[in-house]
């Protein structure tokens, strides 16, 4: 037998039970990740196993020139170079089975890619490897150069720097579980923003997008690329090459669902790009997907003892339909996360156009075009008809050569033009009303009735057509609900002369905007208006709310019915340099001279008003 | 006989012993040159750094070496000299005829004589040379004593039963592998066991050092007594195992400064009557991702407030009196957050001049209270139960002194605080302060230093110029601390006013610097149940739901995307229309949109008045309710009252506000000032519609935390007012303070310097009009610009009337003061020459 194989059989007889023990705790490490054990049990495996694996070092290579341990060495001596590569390959025999174990259970775990294998050998296992090379040859240098020849005093400072190094080494050995919460970061949840359009695009069965996408932005915006998608509330298993998604959970938290995931990587391909700026996505079982208002992401300890994997961990808030309003009555069962998601910008592609949706506003755009729908019924009429109402909408400087065009809808348009609600002014002004009073006829009649009821405008329409009689119960029954109602309207309802309506007509008309002088005189002569109530209230409501809703009108009234703070609010005005305030202070105040203004200084708090003729003196 | 063992001990352990004192020599030698008086620390002690230091002070000195790693150098050499002491002769003494007693005496003087002393020592004397009192320095090498003996009794008792030094590293390689083993499982309970024995002064901890050392000590010698175990064999070993890890549990048990008297009584009487309350609305619960409860944890965070305090009685911290979170020092919740509510209540209240309030700093919400809890699935819904620490407190002017002054000196009990003025040509307003004091485990008023990133918090630092009536709070810029050898705590802060940078006409000749102490007044103990449904991160005004509108949608978008969606008010669904809602109800306004919401009011009004917020929304529901819903919609509003702002102006539209005229001036109190002009302007409206005179001091009150002209300009139509307006506006110009608004001024910021100056001015007021002249002369010129002066231009009438451009009118402004306007009643407006 040779030297070497005497020697390897020597340390072996002497350590095989710290060996054994080895073996059965690596078995052990290696059958936990497919039992139900935790992630904490693996993580303590992972670190005993470690540990242990020191431990068995420190022991074959310090045995003999440390302790000398095997004492009969002297009297059967082995030579140095043989006792030296039975202490390396025995080591080797104690590393190289674990490892191989180890990454037959990442193999299983994981299902890398061949390039992934490729980089994780040469990263992990490979630093794994060096760094334990790096350990031993120390160690074995220090023992062989400085403790063996030491005797005495000398001997015991050698193995106290030893020591001093070596609890040091050991505890920095230990696995990342027991270091305090390494490197959390916490942050609010990254809105998709600009990403909204390409993430929408890849998720087109989508009923409704919910949370922040809804900001406007650029003209041009990217692509989205989906990088991982993981089932909510699966149990363990492999989730794309390199990946393993270890747990993912989600809770109700009131309006929102937290959901947290614990992911294991070979290297960081996936998790960097998720842990750096995730914008995350929650699916929902009706179809909503939601965005993530809040999260935090950590790296959590590895539990592959010497491969040194990457876990980490993810929680995230998101938004869930049970915010909406109309699911106050639902509970957390009704919508269940079914998917989280996570998106990057797509650099491959070009940026595409921004949807009109998202576009910023820009209040210099051109109008669109007119558009003139064909002279008779056919495909795509009917868009058009809508099209041309639409670019009427909200528009000003359309050519009136184009207006004209318009106003020469066949008759054809009836229908979809009743169809489509609400028109805009603009719309009902230069188009609608011409069509109608052309094209109108008695068939149409119920259905502008049932139109009128909702927009008061088709009165000016129904008096010019001489249907005023059958507008007036509508009118009547909108303005009883106080629903807005235009000055045409009222004037319409203060001729029928009915005192059951006046309060409503009153309360109607303080609404106007615009058009109350016009209608002054219907609503004094109507019967049962109160005006001096009427008159007492509008000033009121203009002096301490907006005077540019004609308070002017209210404040001449007021002043004519003896209001003195009315009639400052004139002298204010006037002094300001309003002409027509002027004029009417002029009138109301017959004693004032041409000049007003000081006059109005000296004397303003002393004037009275004479009820008789409604002036002040 | 046990002189004789030690001598002994000296004979086998000289080179070993002479070799730790040497160490311990190296490793104390920065503290011994260390001057006292100096600013900066001593070289690689400084423990812990915050920011960084402004240019121009001189740096202090930053080591390479890890101060961390010296420390363990010194833990690492002291540990394996009691381990020989204890290990050392165990195969000749078994058989020597000695009695235990005098065995164990003489290895307690050996450590005694040979580590704990000469650390005692020495650590005494880096006190002395920085001016402790003989009282500090003894009672802290009483505490090294105390810490030290133990710990390395712990640790000889430990070695005695591994045996020899191989079975020595066995055993800590067996302690390594149960704490790996079972910190996982128990995560925050067996990694603390190794840490005592990292940290060679021991004094920072205290009695959960002395708890951790009893144990292990009685443990250890109890333990060959009951199990006859023999030194070196494995039962031996692993029974010492055992031990510490055993002392460890015990000691997590130990209050951190349980010996330490409390500094203020812990029932106290005058907090009997008080209690806590949970603001609403801030009240969160979500899952602690670093919690340490195995099955996962919830984290629960609030603001706490104070009902039933008397004002006169001081002011309340509330903390969560909880030992799942990982805090380290249980006195440092008796202190306010900086920049809290409770904080600038407690130093206006002995304060000179009002406390400068303005936007940075002062950004800590009230009482802030985090707790953690098992996050256990079958109680979901339970209550969780709070339990909170009140620490009463005031605050105590310690010292007022002019700013400019050579480096001044204050004692304060213990410590020692020196404090020096800097002025750099970018910051005129800097402070320096070093204090020094004994370190808590052994202070015996633990509310004062320790030596721990909190140090120096018992002290308010603020800034005072009396003759523009207003204190500054100074706010930390740079942390600096370390521990002194021996038992003291050094600490340093550099401190800057934050929103002054701009404010060249504040002079700091005449300024002074007050230093606040906290005074502790006593504490109690309160437990809150807490109902989990309230923490609702979506409610209220940052709602979920409004995050899924559209922010400012085209009207294109409108018409081309979404009206050929559009649902049918008579037969659709509320989820269709919610949906339409969302998409189209942040359009910007347009009459169209407002008419097409309109549409459905009738039959969704609640989901309208959900988006009220959105004008569109408001408007359609003014538009589209019918008047046969008003009790309805009212009911609706009366449930919850927080949306009366937001709704006032459909409120107003339909003339409603007088269905809820009792909820109105609530709505005013609510809305901060400054919030959304339009909403709050017309809440003010609807008050001032009802004409009534106890409405009258909350619109006042208003105004004068607004200073909004457009509230002015409603109040003041108001009938009988005029007196309490007058006295309003005085207020409101008093309040006014050039210095201050201009310290608000920052670039980028060029709206609103003048805003609170339009209706004192208005309303004739000419002491307003000087500040607002006053104002105008110290804007610096790069400040002055169009936009400033349009603030103003309209309450000004030159005669003639001038051009109006900036050049125009910078050129009417300047040179003339308060006395060259007339003010005209009439219109609110000032007049003045055009040519001076």
């Amino acid at each position: 037998m040779s030297t070497f194989l005497h020697s390897l059989a020597i340390l072996w007889s002497r350590f095989r039970t710290e060996i054994l023990a080895f073996g059965l705790l690596v078995l052990a490490a290696c059958a936990a990740p497919f039992t139900g054990l935790g992630p904490r049990v693996m993580v303590a495996l992972a670190g005993l196993e470690t540990l242990l694996l020191f431990w068995i070092t420190l022991r074959i290579l310090l045995g003999e020139d440390g302790f000398k341990t095997s004492g009969g060495w002297r009297t059967r001596p082995i030579p140095f170079a043989s006792l030296l590569v039975s202490q390396f390959a025995l080591l080797a025999l104690v590393l190289i089975p674990p490892l191989l174990l180890h990454a037959g259970v990442v193999h299983l775990l994981f299902q890398p890619s061949p390039e992934q294998w490729q980089s994780f050998l040469s990263g992990g296992i490979l630093k794994t490897m060096v760094g334990w090379l790096v350990f031993v040859t120390a160690l074995k240098l220090f023992s062989a150069f400085i403790l063996r020849p030491l005797e005495g005093i000398a001997r015991k400072a050698a193995w106290s720097v030893l020591v001093i190094v070596l609890v040091p080494v050991l505890l920095v050995a230990l696995p990342d579980g027991l270091q305090q919460s390494p490197g959390g970061r916490g942050g609010s949840g990254e809105a998709p923003r600009e990403l909204a359009q390409g993430i929408q695009q890849l998720l087109p069965h989508t009923t409704e997008f919910i949370g922040e996408w809804n900001d406007s932005g650029p003209e041009e915006v990217p692509h989205a690329r989906l990088i991982a998608a993981f089932p909510v509330n699966a149990r363990r298993g492999p989730a794309g090459p390199g990946l393993l998604l270890e747990s993912s959970v989600a809770r109700p938290r009131n309006q929102r669902f937290s959901v947290e995931l614990a992911l294991q990587a070979l290297d960081d391909s996936i998790i960097g790009a998720i842990s750096r700026d995730p914008v995350a996505i929650v699916r929902y079982s009706n179809g909503m997907a939601g965005t993530c208002v809040e999260h935090k992401v950590r790296q959590a300890p590895s539990a592959t003892p010497f491969l040194s994997t990457l876990g980490y961990r993810f929680q995230g808030s998101f938004i869930s339909p049970l915010s909406l309003p109309e699911n106050r009555d639902a509970t957390a069962d009704d919508f269940r996360p079914v998917e989280i998601l996570f998106f990057a910008v797509d650099d491959k592609l070009p940026p595409m156009t921004s949807s009109l949706d998202r576009l910023r506003r820009d209040p210099a755009a051109p109008a669109p075009p007119l558009v003139i729908p064909p002279p008779s019924r056919g495909p795509g009429f009917d868009l058009a008809v809508r099209e041309l109402i639409d670019s009427v909408s909200g528009r000003d400087g359309t050519p009136p050569s184009a207006l004209e065009l318009a106003k020469q809808l066949p008759p054809e348009a009836m229908d979809p033009i009743l169809a489509y609600r609400p028109w805009a002014d603009s719309a009902w002004e230069n188009v609608i009303r011409a069509f109608l009073l052309r094209h109108a006829t008695e068939v149409q009649k119920p259905a502008l009735l049932e139109r009128l009821a909702l927009d008061p405008q088709l009165t000016s329409f129904f008096i010019e057509k001489g249907w005023s009689r059958d507008a007036v119960p509508v009118l009547r029954h909108r303005a009883k609900e106080r629903l807005p109602l235009d000055t045409a309207s009222l004037k319409l309802l203060a001729e029928q002369n009915d005192p059951d309506l006046a309060p409503d007509l009153a309360a109607l008309a303080h609404r106007l905007n615009r058009g109350v002088g016009e209608l002054a005189p219907a609503l004094r002569s109507s019967a049962g208006f109160d005006w001096p109530a009427f008159v007492r209230e509008g000033w009121k409501q203009r002096k301490y709310g907006e005077y540019e809703r004609e308070g002017w009108l209210y404040a001449i009234w007021a002043a004519e019915l003896g209001d003195p703070s009315a009639l400052r609010r004139l002298a204010e005005r006037t002094a300001e340099g309003m002409d027509w305030e002027r004029k009417q202070l002029v009138r109301l105040i017959p004693a004032a001279p041409a000049d007003i203004i000081p006059y109005l200084r000296q004397n303003l708090p002393q004037l009275t008003h004479d009820p008789a003729t409604g002036t002040w003196r | 006989m046990i002189l004789h063992l030690l001598k002994t001990d000296w004979q086998r352990l000289k080179r070993p012993v002479l070799a730790v004192w040497l160490v311990l020599l190296v490793t104390t030698l920065p503290w011994l040159l260390h001057r006292p008086d100096s600013f900066t620390g001593p070289w690689i002690e400084i423990n812990s750094s915050q920011g960084p230091i402004p240019e121009g002070i001189e740096r202090p000195f930053r080591s390479r070496v890890d101060p961390e790693l010296i420390r363990y150098l010194l833990a690492f050499a002291t540990l394996l000299l009691s381990s020989a002491i204890g290990m050392h002769d165990t195969r000749w003494q078994a058989v020597s005829p000695l009695r235990p007693w005098h065995r164990l005496s003489a290895k307690l003087a050996a450590i005694l004589a040979f580590i704990v002393a000469p650390q005692a020592i020495l650590g005494g004397l880096v006190l002395q040379l920085h001016g402790f009192p003989p009282g500090a320095i003894l009672a802290g090498a009483l505490g090294t004593v105390a810490s030290l003996v133990l710990l390395h009794a712990a640790a000889a008792l430990f070695a005695y039963h591994c045996g020899t030094l191989w079975t020595w590293l066995a055993g800590i390689a067996s302690l390594l592998a149960a704490v790996i083993v079972l910190s996982p499982m128990f995560p925050g309970r067996f990694e603390s066991v190794l840490h005592p024995f990292i940290d060679p002064w021991a004094m920072d901890r205290g009695p959960r050092y002395w708890i951790f050392g009893g144990t292990a000590v009685v443990i250890l010698l109890l333990l060959p007594k009951i199990f006859r175990t023999r030194p070196g064999s494995a039962p031996a070993i692993t029974a010492a195992v055992l031990a510490l890890l055993a002392a460890g549990m015990a000691s997590r048990r130990a209050p951190e400064v349980a010996l330490a008297s409390p500094p203020a009584p812990l029932n106290d009487p005058e907090l009997a009557g008080i209690a806590p309350e949970i603001i609403p609305g801030s009240l969160r619960i979500d899952d602690d991702f670093y919690g340490t409860h195995p099955a996962g944890s919830l984290l629960l965070s609030a603001a706490v407030r104070t009902r039933g305090l008397d004002a006169e009685a001081g002011f309340v911290v509330w903390s969560a009196a909880t030992r799942s979170l990982r805090e380290s020092r249980v006195w440092t919740h008796a202190f306010p957050h900086e920049g809290s509510v409770t904080d600038r209540d407690a130093l206006s209240a002995v304060l000179p001049s009002p406390l400068f309030q303005g936007t940075a700093g002062w950004h800590h919400p009230e009482n802030q209270v985090r707790d953690s809890f098992p996050d256990q699935a079958d109680q979901a819904t339970a209550p969780l139960e709070l339990r909170l620490n009140g620490h009463r407190f005031r605050y105590e002017i310690l010292a007022d002194l002019p700013w400019r002054e050579r480096p001044t000196t204050i004692s304060d009990g213990e410590i020692r605080i020196v404090t020096r003025t800097l002025e750099l040509p970018d910051e005129r307003f800097l402070l320096d302060t070093v204090a020094q004091g004994p370190a808590s485990g052994i202070a015996r008023d633990p509310l004062h230093l320790t030596w721990d990133p909190h140090a120096l918090r018992s002290y308010r630092f603020v800034l005072h110029f009396p003759y523009e009536k207003i204190c500054v709070p100074l706010w930390r810029n740079v942390d600096q601390s370390a521990p002194i050898p021996g038992g003291g705590a050094w600490s340093r802060r550099i401190l800057r006013p934050l929103e002054l940078e701009g404010s060249r006409h504040l002079d700091p000749a005449g300024a002074r610097l007050i230093i606040l102490k906290h005074v502790p007044l006593g504490s109690i103990r309160r437990v809150l149940t807490v109902d989990r449904s309230a923490a609702d991160p979506s409610a209220g005004e940052g709602t979920d739901w409004i995050l899924s509108r559209n922010y400012g949608l085209r009207f294109d978008a409108y018409l081309k995307n979404h009206r050929p969606v559009r649902p049918d008010p008579a037969t659709g669904s509320e989820a269709e229309f919610a949906r339409y809602l969302r998409a189209i109800s942040g359009t910007f306004y347009e009459e169209l949109a407002v008419r097409d919401l309109a549409e459905y009011a009738p039959r969704f009004s609640p989901l309208l008045l959900s988006h009220a917020r959105q004008r569109t929304a408001a408007m359609a529901l003014a538009a589209g309710t019918p008047e046969s819903a008003r009790e309805e919609l009212l009911t609706r509003i009366r449930e919850d009252p927080s949306q009366v702002p937001r709704l006032a102006s459909v409120l107003l539209e339909r003339g409603w506000q007088t269905g809820i005229r009792d909820l109105l001036p609530s709505a005013l109190k609510v809305a901060p000032p400054g919030y959304d002009h339009w909403h709050t302007n017309q809440i003010a409206a609807a008050i001032a519609l009802l004409e009534d005179p106890s409405t009258y001091p909350q619109l006042l009150d208003f105004l004068e935390r607004s200073r909004s002209f457009g509230i002015y300009r409603v109040l003041r139509e108001l009938p009988g007012i005029d007196e309490a307006l007058d006295e309003a506006i005085w207020n409101i110009t008093r309040s006014l303070s050039p210095s201050v608004e201009l310290s608000r001024l920052r670039p980028g910021l060029i709206y609103g310097v003048f805003h609170g100056f339009q209706a004192p001015v208005a309303h004739g007021n000419p002491v307003a009009l000087a500040k607002l002249l006053e104002l105008w002369r110290i804007l610096p010129s790069d400040m002055r610009s169009f936009d400033q002066v349009r603030a103003f231009a309209d309450r000004f009438e030159p005669q003639p009337p001038i051009q109006d451009t900036f050049d125009a009118w910078r050129a009417f402004i300047e040179g003339k003061s308060a006395e060259d306007f007339t003010h005209d009643p009439l219109t609110g407006k000032w007049l003045a020459p055009s040519q001076p």
